[in-house]
């Protein structure tokens, strides 16, 4: 419940700009705004909230217990505006917008994102991070923790990520590049899938597109059981591997080093590719 | 838009649909503005792509191309030696490749190492081995010309009515986005399904089918969580 | 003896301007269909390619059809071929949004047909293929069933969803 609700109006001549306190414990929701946010911590425990518009723009500001809340005034309408917000790293921040492009950098309290239309780009966060996007490219580097990503219509680029990796995509392409994970799930329509990084025994891996090839790159002294299936396209491998025949008509086993970890690749209609890390 | 018809309406234009089809289109065109409109759009398309014109690379690619018929020209009067293929730097593949109707032709434990290690043979995997697709929830039909029936089809219905319900109020570039995503599933749906009409015992197809259903269902879950459509 | 097929001779001997004489004839052909096909940033390389492939297979070139178709349906072979450059897509440099409007853009201009061009590379690539080979090329549905391993029907319904998707581009 909504302990005070008060109105923030902030036309300060070029930019609306308003700052306030934030308790441990509280979130931020920042909602409903278009244009680009850009979200960066800073060592003070308030929210700093620095719209660049020339016109003058509200913002309305609601407290409770639980969060502090961040939404267009009525004055803002639909306007499409860069927004820097400067934030402490430790609370847990929620965005969701229409047609935003969004930039964090620097939270360890856990993230969600969710813009219809927009870019998302993610850098040095922790804590948890979730992004949807109907339509934009995803973009994540130096990650800790659990990450989860959904995009409908564009490419999704992660690279450095320590935690769970989960990714789906309709249309387009998936890169996940020096990944140190134990659980990665990544699977696409149409598009292709890369996978580079660290393969643990007790790791699973599972790498599926409809339409477009997998490259899974490993050290040459990976231990995995790896399964390929592929109803119209080919196997190809750097590696030498141990096949242990068909399993059914389209699916492949077989061995590397001791066979710990589980890896499962399936392209309906494209190409596998294992590939020795260079 | 109703699908049923609007998906013969290429083969209408095509003049591929035999003449009671046809006459059935002919019939619906007369009353439906919406179809006649795609009808148009389809026709617009095809004179376009038939119009395209051919254009001359930006660059001239002669030189390259010659560059490279004179390589060729000496190699095929000389046997190349691998030492002469390595000084030359030519490429030399550094992988397998495997087909997979290969493999099943052959039927067999095959072992294959890109190097020149040796490898012994093992037995092959235990039982334990962890299913790679959950097994379908539901019983499927996928019969000819009936279609693909999916178990997660109620489901499918709920989230489609939720998002078409927002259609006036997305903008109509995410409606257009949407659109082309659902056509791209649906293909897919259908390529698996396809797939498995002509190989019905085929278990990879099986439970590849339902986790393209499965998809589909997730992609409308995200997509209407991310537009707030009320389910 | 049409200039062409003594052009043809010339070139099987080993005469690269003979040769050259034919690429003239014939590269805007095959770059046009590379471009369409593949995109952009594929089409110089898999251009060449064809021409090199068509130096060293002039040989079989038995002379029932014009160079140029036999040119032409050795580019398509090869492309096809090719499956895993021509997945390399170009979202990265184009979004789609973007493309949508710059066509949206240009709708009243007269260059319509770029305007195709430019919305052929946000089509799925098998749909962009089928459409290209049977509405730009004239292919047959069992002609692109045959080349590239699948149905006549999913010919077709790849023709139809690449239409309609071109539509929505287009109007």
């Amino acid at each position: 419940m909504l302990e005070f609700l008060f109105v923030a109006s902030v036309a300060l001549g070029s930019s609306a700009d308003t700052t306030v306190s934030i308790e441990r414990g509280q979130g931020v929701v920042i909602e409903n705004f278009s244009g680009r946010l850009i979200v960066r911590a800073w060592d003070r425990p308030e929210v700093r909230f620095e719209a660049e518009t020339r016109e003058e723009a509200n913002v309305n500001v609601a407290r409770s217990a639980r969060e502090l809340s961040f939404r267009p005034g009525r004055r803002w309408r639909n306007r499409s505006v860069t927004t820097v917000v400067r934030m402490p790293e430790w609370a847990p921040l929620d965005i969701r917008g229409n047609e935003l492009d969004v930039e964090v950098e620097g939270l360890t309290g856990g993230l969600s994102v969710r813009t219809i239309e927009g870019d998302i780009r993610i850098r040095e966060v922790s804590g948890g991070v979730v992004a949807r996007s109907v339509a934009g490219v995803l973009e994540v580097e130096d990650v800790e923790g659990s990450l989860e990503l959904f995009s409908l219509d564009d490419d999704v680029w992660v690279s450095r990520v320590r935690g769970d990796v989960s990714v789906e995509v309709g249309d387009g392409d998936i890169h996940l590049r020096r990944i140190d994970s134990r659980n990665v799930q990544a699977s696409t329509v149409d598009g292709e899938v890369e996978f580079e990084g660290v393969i643990w025994p007790d790791g699973r891996y599972e790498l599926t597109t409809h339409d477009g090839d997998i490259t899974l790159e490993v050290d040459e002294a990976v231990s995995a059981s790896v399964s390929v299936s592929t109803f119209d396209g080919d196997f190809t491998t750097e590696l030498p591997v141990l096949l242990s025949g068909l399993y059914r008509s389209r699916e492949l086993r077989f061995t590397l080093g001791g066979g710990e970890a589980t890896i499962i690749m399936r392209a309906f209609d494209g190409e596998v590719r294992l590939v020795r890390s260079r | 838009m109703d699908k049923h018809w609007t998906d013969s309406l290429s083969e209408f234009l095509d003049g591929h649909l035999d003449p009671a089809e046809r006459r059935e289109i002919d019939r619906h065109l007369e009353t439906c503005e919406e179809c006649r409109g795609v009808l148009e759009d389809l026709k617009a398309v095809v004179v376009e792509a038939r119009g395209l014109q051919d254009r001359e690379p930006a660059q001239d690619l002669w030189p390259s191309i010659a560059a490279g018929l004179v390589m060729r020209g000496q190699a095929a009067g000389d046997v190349i030696h691998l030492e002469e293929h390595r000084r030359t730097k030519a490429p030399v593949p550094s992988y397998v490749r495997v087909t997979m109707p290969q493999l099943a032709a052959a039927g067999l434990v095959l072992m294959m190492a890109s190097g020149a290690a040796a490898w012994m043979l093992r037995p092959a995997l235990s039982d334990t081995w962890p299913a790679t697709f959950a097994s379908p929830s539901a019983i499927w039909t996928a019969s000819r010309g009936g279609g693909p029936v999916s178990p997660y089809a109620e489901e499918v219905k709920v989230l489609e009515e939720a998002l078409s319900r927002l259609g006036d109020v997305l903008a109509p570039s995410t409606v257009r986005i949407i659109q082309k995503n659902l056509i791209i599933i649906d293909q897919a749906i259908e390529e698996s399904a396809e797939a498995l009409r002509n190989d019905p015992n085929d278990e990879f197809l099986r439970d590849y089918l339902d986790w393209v259903l499965r998809r589909k269902v997730e992609y409308l879950r995200e997509t209407a969580a991310i537009v707030g459509a009320e389910i | 003896m049409t200039l062409e097929r003594q052009d043809v001779d010339l070139a099987v001997r080993g005469d690269a301007s003979a040769f050259e004489r034919l690429y003239k004839g014939s590269v805007a052909r095959v770059h046009s269909l590379a471009r369409r096909m593949a995109g952009d940033d594929l089409a110089d390389d898999l251009t060449q390619e064809v021409f090199i492939r068509a130096w060293e297979k002039l040989s079989t070139f038995r002379g029932d059809s014009s160079f140029n178709t036999w040119i032409h349906r050795l580019a398509v072979n090869l492309i096809l071929s090719r499956r895993e450059t021509i997945r390399r897509r170009q979202k990265r440099q184009v979004s789609s949004e973007g493309v949508l409007e710059s066509v949206a853009g240009r709708r009243q201009s007269p260059g319509l047909s770029v305007d195709l061009e430019s919305a052929l590379t946000n089509l799925p690539d098998g749909a962009r293929k089928v459409f290209v080979l049977y509405d730009v090329e004239g292919y047959s549905h069992d002609e692109i069933a045959g080349m590239m391993g699948i149905t006549s029907g999913t010919s077709k319904s790849q023709l139809h969803r690449a239409r309609m998707i071109l539509r929505t581009h287009l109007s």
